[in-house]
């Protein structure tokens, strides 16, 4: 049974990591995205 | 909508474990370690599901010209890479317990391995283009040919002489009822899962494109 919680463990570990990483780069480029804006509607005025 | 599949994703993960490590019965030869099926054929499933539904796109990509089809064949293919990884590592762990051996160059694993990286090299060339037009209509061509890989991965059972097991074939699934039951719960969840990681990455790469025209434009003004 070892093998199959090893199996178990690279399987979630990994969709736990791409949940992460992709839910935290949505965060960080939506504030990145929100600054930019910002800067471009304060040039436009 | 992104939510709902997220907890629809939980729940059937939840209950198709417990069918998994539970409900199904060991086998007869192998006993409990056949239970890595459970997580390696879901996974090997969503990695030829990906790298599929990224070739579709690539091709629409050139006929119609939205960008769209192209953010959405370079997600597939990012989550392709990481099922593809996924089921390279299980198909290891499994080979080393039934065969003695991590990597023996079966057919199966050396073509799922061409296969992995063909699309690794796909990702590596939309990352080394800067110019976004030649990425992507680069990036297409070289998927559609890098996709002649899924076929010969998946039918290398059928054209070599091999040890990979073949569960699934025109006769039917080689499993009990119960067996058969956890084992289509477990490929629904997956495929639910992936699709909503392919949402969050569609998500992602939109973005980035965002940040990247309006850093350019700033640049450009100041």
């Amino acid at each position: 049974m070892l093998e199959v919680f090893l199996v178990s463990v690279v399987y979630w570990a990994s969709l736990l990591f791409l949940f992460v990483w992709l839910n935290r780069r949505v965060q960080r480029l939506t504030a990145r995205l929100a600054v930019l804006e910002g800067d471009n509607a304060d040039r436009d005025e | 909508m992104r939510r709902n599949l997220l907890y629809f994703a939980v729940c059937g993960s939840i209950a198709a474990s417990y069918l998994a490590l539970v409900f199904a019965p060991p086998e007869a030869t192998m006993g409990d370690l056949y239970r890595i099926l459970y997580v390696h054929l879901p996974a090997a499933w969503i990695c030829y599901l990906a790298f599929t539904l990224s070739m579709i796109c690539s091709v629409l990509f050139l006929m119609r010209r939205e960008s769209r089809y192209d953010t959405l064949a370079g997600a597939s293919a990012v989550l392709g890479l990481v099922f593809g990884a996924v089921t390279l590592v299980t198909g290891s762990i499994w080979a080393k317990a039934a065969w003695g051996t991590y990597w023996n160059w079966d057919p199966r694993e050396t073509t799922t391995l061409v296969l992995w990286v063909a699309y690794l090299g796909y990702i590596a060339l939309k990352l080394s283009l800067e110019n976004e037009e030649r990425k992507a209509v680069i990036g297409s061509v070289y998927n559609i040919l890098a996709f002649v890989t899924v076929p010969l991965s998946y039918f290398s059972l059928l054209l070599f002489p091999t040890l990979h097991p073949q569960v699934v074939s025109g006769s039917g699934i080689a499993l009990s009822p119960p067996m058969t039951l956890a084992l289509a719960l477990n490929v629904v969840s997956a495929t639910v899962l992936f699709a909503y990681l392919l949402g969050a990455a569609v998500t992602v790469q939109s973005l980035e494109r965002r940040v990247e025209s309006l850093q350019y434009l700033r640049e450009e003004g100041g």
